[in-house]
């Protein structure tokens, strides 16, 4: 298991997130599969550990945010 | 990062170029006393040196190079260290010249660090000091150990916050949390943005975005304020831990004070009611009076005899006088007795008694024996009147300086009874005074038993001074109080935020949900998510670490108990403190702390938390640093040294350990290697000895010759 899944897990285990938002955290091994998910917030979450890999660049942050920001708002169902 | 090679050249015993060809896993450098062992330590301090301090200290230039240099001609000393990190491989060079002159002398010159790096095409040469970059200098301490009292770094309560952040991916979230805060802040202003279209809902976005703001505010002055309880209550646990060990002799120290002033309170006390003026008491008081009844007896005795002769005297003269007169007066053969006995006092009691006490018997008041005494009471007023005798014949005697004499007698008889009663008083007097210093005695036997005790508290503290002793006694209830409150009011403070964090939770739910139906719907709803997945990430990092450091607390058991096998160990605890710091500590099985293990214990508890931080880490992908230590095994018996370089040889990481171990004396004094416990150890085994011959009385001639020996 490498660093970045075990980050995915250790958010994932949030117990209000899983409250909020109904996943199984169990059904997400690697962040491939977490990705793919149709829960969008398991996606985010995956996208934002995966596209940021630990930068603290500004550009990076911007990048990872618009790439979260239209990513959510193409997928939420209101 | 592996160290692969360590050159030294021209480093006080280490005579030009020697090399040590290292492996990923244990090293072992074998070398007695002399040899060079810490010289190879003190080669790699030097060389990590990156404060620019030591550059070319003359001292570690080899003596035995400098001697053989011819004049005017030059070397240099050179300590190199060729490693692998994150994938590429770099050297560390510091090396600087020096040069004799014709009259003997040596100067340095051209100093230089540099950092090479080999990246597969070429090489690059950097600037030594960004080895920083590969081991931070605050990290060089929990790598390398000269001897087994450098391990006390890691009782440091930060130590630990450091290692599990360089070693494990808490410092990770870091990055995350940086980021989430920029995206969280991002996703509010296009949330807003877009909520500021819907006049309908006015009024309650503004209600919501004060209470948003206030809520903010609020958590701020909440957290800021835990911070600054959170640094109180830590530095008041570091200063009562500080003192923790010296707690008990402090109280033992009150105490014996405490008795101390109270016997010598005792003894002034006893000392106060001695009253030995016997000078005074010889004169004032008349005590100079009290061997006067030996006197008093001499003196009546001889003035008795005085009388008797006297009488006698008289008496004859009377007779050979032959005055009839003087004959009818003798009436008796016998001397009568002085008209002054019994005395004036003894006489009138008779005769108010009617009773002689001369002869015993009775005589009633006028009776003649009676009027008897009353006549020789008269006769004796009489004899003191001064009176002409009428007598014709010339007396004998013309004063009456022996019947004075015999008064005195008598007055002084009558006063012996004070003598006694006084001589009594000064019996008792004295044994009074004897008895207070019998007293005084036993108080001073008690009072050197107090000041042993005493010295013996002080003996045992660590340096300590009595002051320092007594401050700390006085500290430990003010600080222990502050400690306390500090932590009471954390504990306030995060219901507190609980609470708030709570309102502005539900306000923000409440912003999102009043757009729902409007073209901000979806801007809120993702300004949620992402407020959401922030809290998710603070969380997990909080979690991360707490598991983190159970299982450095289990790791480091384990640890524990191979390195002692059938000893008593105790178990390691892991203390969660303030600021995110922790505390390895050791416990006994009632859950009290070990403050004092012995040296074998403590070396190998600390190094079974440094080992279990190295696993961890290793385990999560994280850069390893190689240990290094210096005689770590100064105070293990020969099992407890076997188990420990058979757990370092299965540790996984490279350890680089330099020892006097595996050596011993032969029959002929000289130093022989266990062949047999080398061979039991799985790694590679240096042998460094001074080359022989040498002078033992010069440092020219030695030099440190390096041979593999597996």
């Amino acid at each position: 298991m490498t660093n970045k899944e075990r980050m995915l897990h250790m958010v994932l285990d949030d117990k209000k997130l899983q409250e909020h938002y109904e996943y199984d955290k169990s059904e997400y091994e690697d962040l491939y599969t977490a990705m793919n998910s149709e829960n969008v917030v398991v996606a985010t979450v995956a996208r934002i550990i995966k596209n940021l890999d630990g930068s603290t660049d500004e550009s990076d942050q911007k990048k990872v945010y618009m790439t979260v920001f239209n990513y959510l708002n193409d997928n939420l169902l209101l | 990062m592996i160290i692969q090679k360590i050159e030294i050249q021209n480093f006080r015993s280490y005579y030009k170029s020697n090399t040590f060809d290292l492996i990923d896993g244990f090293n072992l450098i074998i070398g007695s006393n002399g040899d060079g062992k810490t010289t190879f330590y003190e080669a790699l301090e030097w060389l990590f040196r990156t404060d620019g301090t030591n550059k070319m200290d003359e001292k570690n230039i080899s003596k035995k190079r400098c001697e053989e240099l011819f004049a005017n001609d030059s070397d240099e000393v050179r300590v190199a260290m060729t490693y692998e990190h994150k994938g590429k491989q770099k050297i560390l060079e510091k090396i600087f010249r020096f040069t004799k002159s014709y009259d003997g002398e040596i100067s340095t010159s051209n100093y230089s660090f540099t950092l090479t790096e080999n990246n597969g095409v070429e090489r690059v040469n950097k600037d030594g000091v960004l080895f920083d970059r590969d081991i931070p200098s605050e990290m060089r301490k929990f790598i390398m150990f000269k001897g087994e009292a450098d391990l006390n770094v890691l009782e440091n309560s930060n130590a630990l916050k450091l290692l599990v952040d360089t070693f494990s991916d808490v410092k990770d979230f870091d990055a995350y949390f940086a980021f989430m805060e920029y995206a969280t802040k991002k996703a509010d202003q296009a949330r807003d943005n877009a909520q500021r279209l819907d006049k309908k809902n006015t009024d309650r976005l503004k209600q919501l975005h004060y209470t948003i703001e206030q809520e903010g505010k609020l958590l701020d002055d909440i957290e800021r304020e835990i911070k600054i309880k959170e640094n109180e209550a830590v530095n008041f646990e570091g200063l009562l831990k500080n003192i923790e060990q010296s707690k008990e002799a402090s109280k033992l120290l009150i105490a014996v004070n405490r008795r101390i002033e109270s016997l010598s309170q005792k003894r002034s006390d006893t000392a106060a009611r001695i009253r030995e003026n016997y000078t005074i008491n010889l004169l004032d008081d008349m005590w100079i009076l009290i061997g006067f009844d030996r006197i008093a007896e001499e003196y009546s005795s001889k003035v008795s005899a005085v009388d008797r002769k006297r009488r006698k005297l008289e008496k004859d003269y009377l007779l050979s006088a032959g005055a009839e007169k003087v004959i009818k007066k003798m009436q008796t053969d016998f001397t009568p007795l002085p008209v002054h006995i019994p005395g004036r006092k003894i006489m009138q009691e008779m005769l108010d008694e009617e009773v002689c006490k001369i002869c015993g018997r009775p005589a009633k008041m006028h009776t003649p024996e009676w009027e008897f005494m009353l006549n020789r009471l008269k006769e004796y007023e009489e004899s003191l009147k001064v009176t002409k005798d009428d007598d014709d014949i010339e007396p004998y005697y013309k004063n009456n300086y022996v019947v004075e004499l015999q008064k005195r007698d008598t007055s002084l008889n009558d006063n012996l009874s004070r003598v006694t009663t006084m001589r009594h008083t000064i019996h008792e007097a004295i044994a009074f005074n004897n008895r207070l210093h019998d007293d005084i005695k036993k108080i001073d036997a008690n009072l050197n038993i107090e000041f042993e005790q005493k010295k013996r508290i002080l003996a045992q503290t660590d340096g300590l001074s009595e002051e320092q002793l007594l401050a700390n006694y006085e500290n430990i209830s003010d600080w222990m109080d502050k400690k306390n409150r500090a932590e009471n009011r954390i504990d306030v403070l995060k219901r507190q935020r609980e609470q708030h964090r709570g309102v502005l939770e539900d306000a923000q739910i409440a912003l999102s949900k009043l757009s729902e139906g409007t073209s901000a719907a979806i801007y809120a709803k993702t300004a949620l998510i992402i407020r959401q997945i922030s809290e998710a990430f603070k969380s997990a990092k909080e979690e991360n670490k707490k598991r983190l450091l159970s299982a450095i607390e289990d790791e480091s058991n384990m640890f524990l108990e191979k390195l002692n096998t059938n000893d008593f160990k105790g178990t390691i605890r892991i203390l969660e403190k303030m600021n995110g710091q922790g505390e390895a500590v050791l416990m006994n099985n009632d859950h009290a702390r070990i403050f004092n293990p012995n040296t074998a214990l403590k070396t190998t508890y600390l190094m079974s938390v440094l080992f279990a931080i190295g696993k961890l880490s290793s385990e999560r992908d994280k850069t390893e640093l190689p240990l290094l230590f210096d005689a770590p095994t100064s105070s293990f018996t020969d099992t407890k040294e076997n188990e420990f370089f058979n757990v370092i040889s299965k540790l996984n990481k490279q350890v680089i350990i330099v020892t006097k171990s595996f050596l011993r004396d032969g029959s002929n004094g000289e130093t022989i290697l266990d062949t047999n416990r080398v061979n039991d150890i799985n790694g590679r085994v240096f042998r460094i000895e001074k080359k022989k011959p040498f002078d033992d009385k010069k440092l020219g001639t030695i030099q440190t010759i390096i041979s593999k020996i597996k």
